[in-house]
């Protein structure tokens, strides 16, 4: 009899001992799982900048892993919220807004802190019931019932919210916050690092329209970040100047906003040619363009006689607005060029110096007093290749400021 | 006192009973959302109205609770004592900020406050079934 009786109790012992063994070893496989879901994200967070991408792969890791069916990202806009992402939702419901303060996700973004919100169907009915108002359908699953919401922060910066739900009624416990703290924590850096990549980029991008690109390639840097003071590189290049004729008379007679408006319409005739021609803009002064082609002569020459073509367009558009038509005049020369970075320390600027800029800027100037709208140098027209291509008439030498010999020049036009 | 097993019944899902009784012994009986979980040994009550709860538990701070397990709805009964109120601090907070979460989807967050928490200390917890009487427990 008391045989019996202790075996009973060891039974009970062993079978009490087994569960805290299997409760224990739960425990360490959801603790394995969190190092291994962390550890996941770490690297998906580094290996990716897409934003869609990365909170489509957390989600589904957080599905697979966690059992977290149902998720949604959303990112702040100022006094909004608004779904970014979401998984397990029939309609994805993307970019839905919910105002900061508003229901649960909305006061999670208010006080930043996390909530585990569970018997959201009850509740909800005590207010109605109690107010005689209907609670606001929010972007969440028709019939969630249980709901948890972290706030998305770095440092003290909101980025958003990140919302797991369910429809039953008591389906979170303490632990799954724990581990949605650790996760949010991951997420919120992601979404700050993908958002300062993108700040970067438009960065980078505006600054390749102060400092183009071609020009910094010269310098062999990839990035304005990467260029100092004195950085410099020497070459060949074609210099090809453009300014508008009698521009100051025409100009008064516009108000200061329609002038910069022509200005900019004309500006946005002429540079794209350049580009086309594998040119680039130095610089703007005022309405002349100085423009600098690395490569052969005939460039600038082939982008010349285009941008006089394209003036045409430009008079004829411009006639139906009333305006008298421009002219232009362009000077090409080649020779040796320093690109590079110069001023003094706070106040930098990317430029080419050389005599061959000045003699460009000269054979433009001479075009007024010539026949011609397009002056080329000597220099120019022993280097086009394939004279034949093009009309090519001496029409003497004009004196250049600072030096000594006369400088040949010649009018240039397609051959017809 | 409050272990694992009891919490999804603290959690607000099904709503509980509150019984307090007045100075001159005549018991109150009311429905309340939520019993909070506080820690091991104590819970708390929202106080968002100035009720006969409230009132009763300035004289008399003795009171009972019913708590649902929305699993199989089983019953729980909880003998607790009313110890402090609170009316700021990470406990209070955590109260009002669910109140404000509900309140605010019918634009009722200025109605709805979160006056105080009373925080009661836990005497007993009961597994009620249906052969054994209350009472008989305590």
């Amino acid at each position: 009899m008391s045989e019996s009786v202790f075996s009973t109790e060891i039974k009970q012992q062993m079978s009490e001992n087994q569960r805290q063994i299997d409760q224990l070893n739960e425990q360490l496989s959801r603790k394995t799982d969190e190092i291994k879901i962390i550890q996941t994200i770490s690297s998906e967070i580094l290996n990716t900048l897409d934003l869609e991408v990365l909170f489509g792969n957390i989600m589904t890791l957080m599905h697979e892993v966690f059992g977290f069916e149902h998720c949604m990202i959303l990112l702040s806009e100022g006094s909004l919220l608004r779904v970014a992402a979401s998984h397990g939702h029939d309609d994805q419901g993307l970019g839905i807004t919910v105002p900061i303060g508003k229901g649960v996700i909305g006061t999670v973004a208010q006080r930043r802190k996390i909530m585990r919100m569970m018997g959201l169907r009850t509740r909800r009915r005590y207010v109605q019931r109690a107010t005689g108002t209907d609670t606001e359908a929010l972007p969440t699953l028709e019939d969630a019932d249980s709901q948890i919401a972290i706030p998305l922060q770095v440092k003290d910066k909101l980025v958003g919210v990140y919302v797991v739900e369910s429809e039953k009624a008591n389906a979170f416990n303490a632990l799954d916050e724990e581990i949605l703290t650790i996760v949010s924590n991951q997420v919120a850096a992601a979404i700050d690092n993908a958002a300062a990549y993108r700040e970067l980029q438009q960065l980078a991008e505006a600054n390749s329209r102060f400092v183009p690109r071609e020009f910094l390639r010269l310098l062999q840097k990839e990035s304005i970040t990467e260029t100092e003071l004195n950085d410099q590189t020497e070459g060949k290049m074609t210099v090809l100047f453009s300014d508008i004729r009698d521009f100051t008379p025409l100009s008064e007679s516009m108000t200061p906003a329609e002038a910069f408006a022509f200005v900019n319409d004309y500006l946005g005739t002429m540079a794209p040619i350049i580009r086309e021609h594998g040119g680039f803009i130095d610089k703007y002064i005022g309405d002349a363009i100085m423009a600098i082609f690395p490569g052969s002569p005939q460039d600038a020459v082939a982008a010349g006689l285009k941008m006089e073509e394209s003036l045409q367009h430009f008079n004829q558009h411009t006639a139906t607005a009333g305006k008298p038509p421009i002219r232009i005049g362009i000077g090409i020369h080649t020779g040796q060029l320093v690109a590079g970075i110069i001023g003094f320390a706070d106040r930098l600027e990317g430029t080419v110096i050389g005599d061959c800029v000045n003699t460009a800027s000269r054979l433009e100037g001479v075009t007024k007093d010539l026949p011609v709208s397009l002056l080329v140098s000597e220099t120019v027209v022993e280097e086009l290749g394939d004279a034949a291509e093009y009309a090519i008439d001496s029409l003497g030498e004009v004196e250049v400021k600072g030096k000594k010999e006369k400088l040949k020049v010649y009018g240039i036009a397609p051959r017809r | 006192m409050i272990g694992e097993e009891l919490m999804p019944a603290l959690q607000g899902i099904v709503p509980a009973w509150v019984v307090t009784t007045s100075d001159d012994n005549v018991p109150n009986c009311t429905c309340v959302s939520q019993v909070y979980p506080v820690d091991e040994h104590h819970v708390a009550l929202s106080n968002q109205f100035f009720s006969k709860t409230f009132r009763n538990l300035q004289t008399n701070p003795h009171a009972m609770v019913q708590v649902i397990h929305p699993a199989d709805n089983g019953m729980w009964l909880l003998e607790i004592e009313h110890v402090r109120i609170e009316s700021d601090g990470p406990l209070f907070d955590e109260m009002d900020m669910q109140l404000a979460a509900i309140a605010s989807m019918s634009n009722m967050e200025d109605v709805f406050k979160l006056q105080s928490a009373y925080v009661f200390k836990v005497h007993s917890v009961t597994q009620l079934s249906e052969a054994q009487h209350p009472a008989a427990t305590l």
